[in-house]
Parts: C-alpha cells; sequence; structure tokens
C-alpha cells in the first residue's frame, strides 16, 4: 500500500474449480516452479500431467481436495521447509495413471498398476529421527531445521500398489520407494490411503461430473 | 443494442526490445512503448472490453504496461495472436535494501528504471479481470506466450473462460509480486502444444528486472489515462458476427 513499507509476504493465488487438462506436452496442470509460493489449489479437475510440484525451494502451497485423473506424481516435493510454510498436499481423490500408460490411453483406463510413488519428498531423511523428524537438523548457519511437506488424508486409486507408494528421499537403487504403512512407522506421517482398485470409465466421468458441478448423466 | 468491436491486423513485434518482467524466464516486449500490445493499456481505470474480438494480431493482444486499475476482458474471443494474448507488466522501484549476489547494498541509482522489490507506490497492474472469454491459437511466432502473462502485477482474476491451443503453459504468473489473484471456473487444455515438460498454469518465484534498448512506433490503440472507459458490444452478441476495425493495419 502507498505509504506503507515493502512487504515480502504476498496474498495466496487461489486456483479453484478449474478443470485442466495436460494432454499434448504438457506435463501440470499447475506447474509451481522456480520457488513460487502462496498458492492455493483446490477443487479443481486434474486430467493427465501431475499434482502438486514443489520445486526450487517453494513453500506455503496447499494443494487440496482436488480430483486428478491419471495423474503420475500426485504429491511431488523436492524441497524442504522453514516449520511453519510447509507445503500441504492433502484431502485429494487421486486416480493413478497406469505404468507404461502410453500403452494404455486414455492414462486411467487400464489395469495395469502404477509404477511411481505417489508421495515423493526429495529431502527426506529416514536416518533422522529428532524434530522435526525425517526433516533436516540444520543449524543456526543454514537457517534452523527444516520440515518435510505436510502430506495427509489423500485417497488414491491404483490396482494393488502398497509397496510402493512414498518416495522418501533421493530415487535409487539403494533407496525404494516404500508403503504408505512403513512411511507412516519410519517418519510418523500417515500421507493418506490407498486402494487395490482403479475405478472404471462410467465411474471416473461420475467423478468429475460431481467435481466439476456438472449435472450427471441421465 | 450496441456495435461491436474487433480489434484485428497489428504487425509482429517479436523483434522488438524485450525484457525480463520479473523474476520467471519468460520474456516479453518492454512496456514503455506502445507497440508492445495491439492494444495498450496504460495510466487506465476501469476500462472494459465486452464481448470483443481480437483476432490476426502478430504481436501481444492486449498489454496493460504499469498503473492499470480493474481493466476488464468479458464475453471476448483471442484467437490467430502471434505473442500472448493478455500481458501485464507494473513497474516497481528500490526500496534502499537491494543487495547482489554477495550481499552488498545496491544503489538505486544502479537499477534500471521501473524495477526493485518495492511496489508500494501502486504503478502496477491491479484488478484486471479475463472472464467468459475464450484464448485460443496464440503464440504463432512468440511461442514463449500465453493467453494471460502475469508479470508485476496482482489481484488478478481469470474466470469462466476456456483456453486451448497454445504452444506453452496457457497462463503464466511470471514473480511473486503481490498475487491475491484467482482463477476460477476455467477450463482448459492442449497446452504445450510446441513444446513439452509443462503445464496449463505457470507460476514462478521472485521479482526481479527488466531492461530495454531501442524501438519504432507503429500504429497501435494506445489507451492512456483513461477513466470507466467500456468497449462494449453487448452481452448477446456473438463473435462470429461482429463487423472488425481495420485501424491497426499496418
Amino acid at each position: 500500500m502507498p505509504g506503507q513499507l515493502p512487504n515480502l509476504t504476498p496474498k495466496p493465488f487461489v486456483i479453484e474449480r478449474n478443470f485442466l487438462v495436460s494432454n499434448y506436452g504438457s506435463g501440470y496442470g499447475v506447474d509451481n516452479d522456480d520457488g513460487s509460493a502462496y498458492f492455493d489449489i483446490r477443487d479443481n479437475v486434474f486430467y493427465a500431467g501431475s499434482g502438486l510440484k514443489s520445486d526450487y525451494a517453494g513453500h506455503d502451497k496447499h494443494f487440496h481436495g482436488n480430483l486428478g485423473i491419471g495423474l503420475s506424481l500426485p504429491c511431488g516435493v523436492g524441497t524442504q521447509y522453514k516449520p511453519g510454510h510447509e507445503d500441504q498436499c492433502y484431502n485429494n481423490t487421486i486416480v493413478m495413471r497406469s505404468g507404461q500408460w502410453r500403452q494404455f490411453l486414455p492414462a486411467h483406463n487400464s489395469s495395469y498398476p502404477s509404477d511411481q510413488p505417489w508421495v515423493s519428498m526429495w529431502a527426506c531423511d529416514v536416518k533422522q529421527q529428532q524434530p522435526p523428524r525425517c526433516g533436516t537438523l540444520g543449524s543456526a548457519a543454514t537457517g534452523g531445521p527444516s520440515s518435510l511437506a505436510k502430506v495427509h488424508s489423500n485417497t488414491v486409486l491404483n490396482m494393488n500398489q502398497t509397496s510402493g507408494d512414498v518416495q522418501c528421499g533421493g530415487p535409487g537403487p539403494g533407496n525404494p520407494p516404500m508403503s504408505a504403512a512403513e512411511f507412516r512407522g519410519k517418519c510418523g506421517v500417515d500421507v493418506g490411503t490407498s486402494a487395490a482398485s482403479r475405478p472404471g470409465a462410467a465411474e471416473v466421468e461420475a467423478m468429475v461430473r460431481r467435481w466439476a458441478g456438472l449435472p450427471a448423466t441421465q | 443494442m450496441r456495435t461491436g468491436v474487433g480489434f484485428r491486423d497489428a504487425g509482429y513485434t517479436y523483434m522488438n526490445p524485450h525484457g525480463n518482467p520479473g523474476g520467471g524466464d519468460w520474456g516479453l516486449q518492454s512496456p514503455q512503448y506502445d507497440e508492445a500490445g495491439a492494444v495498450y493499456l496504460s495510466g487506465t481505470s476501469g476500462v472494459r472490453f465486452v464481448s470483443c474480438t481480437f483476432k490476426y494480431l502478430d504481436g501481444n493482444g492486449v498489454f496493460l504496461a504499469g498503473f492499470n486499475r480493474n481493466a476488464t476482458i468479458t464475453k471476448s474471443e483471442l484467437t490467430q495472436i502471434g505473442d500472448s494474448a493478455v500481458a501485464l507488466w507494473g513497474y516497481t522501484k528500490a526500496s534502499g535494501a537491494e543487495q547482489d549476489l554477495d550481499g552488498a547494498p545496491v544503489p538505486a541509482s544502479a537499477l534500471p528504471p521501473g524495477t526493485g522489490i518495492d511496489g508500494s507506490d501502486g504503478n502496477q497492474p491491479r484488478g484486471t479481470v479475463v472472464s467468459e472469454s475464450l484464448c485460443h491459437e496464440i503464440g504463432f511466432f512468440q511461442k514463449q506466450s500465453s493467453c494471460v502473462h502475469m508479470g508485476k502485477s496482482m489481484e488478478t482474476s481469470i474466470l469462466d473462460s476456456v483456453f486451448f491451443n497454445g504452444p506453452r503453459a496457457h497462463v503464466n504468473q511470471n514473480d511473486a509480486f503481490g498475487l491475491g489473484s484467482r482463477m476460477a471456473g476455467n477450463v482448459m487444455w492442449s497446452s504445450c502444444r510446441e513444446s513439452s515438460d509443462r503445464e496449463c498454469i505457470k507460476p514462478r518465484g521472485a521479482s526481479g528486472r527488466w531492461h530495454c534498448i531501442d524501438t519504432f512506433r507503429a500504429n497501435r490503440w494506445h489507451l492512456q489515462q483513461l477513466e470507466q472507459t467500456t468497449i462494449h458490444l453487448g452481452a448477446r452478441a456473438r463473435p462470429a458476427a461482429q463487423p472488425h476495425t481495420e485501424a491497426l493495419r499496418h
């Protein structure tokens, strides 16, 4: 405001009730890149692409209440956070994209299970058990401790994938994804449930209509 | 019943002076030159485009430079556009707290005009509304184009619109200036038709600076310091039936 000191904390950018289709070369419905922060992304329908993206030290983004169809990475977190400024991914309903999805287009319309975790936290460290658990202790010189993103209460519809829900730390042969239950035990975070089935086309259509506020088919 | 207005046949500007509008990595025609957009708004308040057609524009469509308040584009169609359909680029100033990468203070005189981290003088587009509109077939020449590009602007609303067929992101939030924006009720598909890896909506981080060199002037709609101006076709006019003005032919 005129006459006041500049304030580096913006108002949130609200993205709600949109229907975003990530066809062609699009990898995200909303690509929160390059440190973007203070976004409230809620109640949208995303088709294909990915969900929350947190990259290059972004923070304070809330991705919640969304419906994702054929998504590959609903809660992708490539950074860590000053406590109180975590990104959050919660209350989303996700129909996972199948593995080898290019063979099964449309991407959700297959019984082939996803071959990717649905939560990825690259800065996660299961060996670090002090608060913030599985985060980074840090020091005064590095700005203090860093937390993980807050991921909870999501419902993921997949095909019997329970072993590879969460990627904690960088992926690699010595660090495979773990199940949601295993991650809960090691880091104390309940990311949500991963179902053993993926809905068929008619059910997906009904879900989209419900989310988008469209009338049901006769 | 009111008569419709269409805007068409503006020339290309991809060789004009460009700069970096902010913290993102998109470039854009420098905002101090009125050929930055076929329709160039600066110092306006309450300008409204209702049921207008922006078509066959080889540069940007509507460009909002510096101070603008509550500009509205509604029930309109923006198509066959060489660069971005709607572009916003505000001005800031030095706060006295700027530092270089080593933490050394940077004097205000070292910053180009219109840059710095202080936007408290309000010299930016604020309250812009794009609603109930169609945007498609854009970025014919400049692939780093979007239906709405937001650089150092805030409180923009993109509502109930349909965007499709673009070369890159349909909406680009290029920095973290102000925000307070809202997108709701939109349908978007077929972004990134001529690139990959990206998105329907592209937000980015910190604010930055722009540079400029030289340019030439051409005929464009140049709307400066207008108050409550409405370019109105009537809510029920169909874009396909609108006559086009040809004032922009180059």
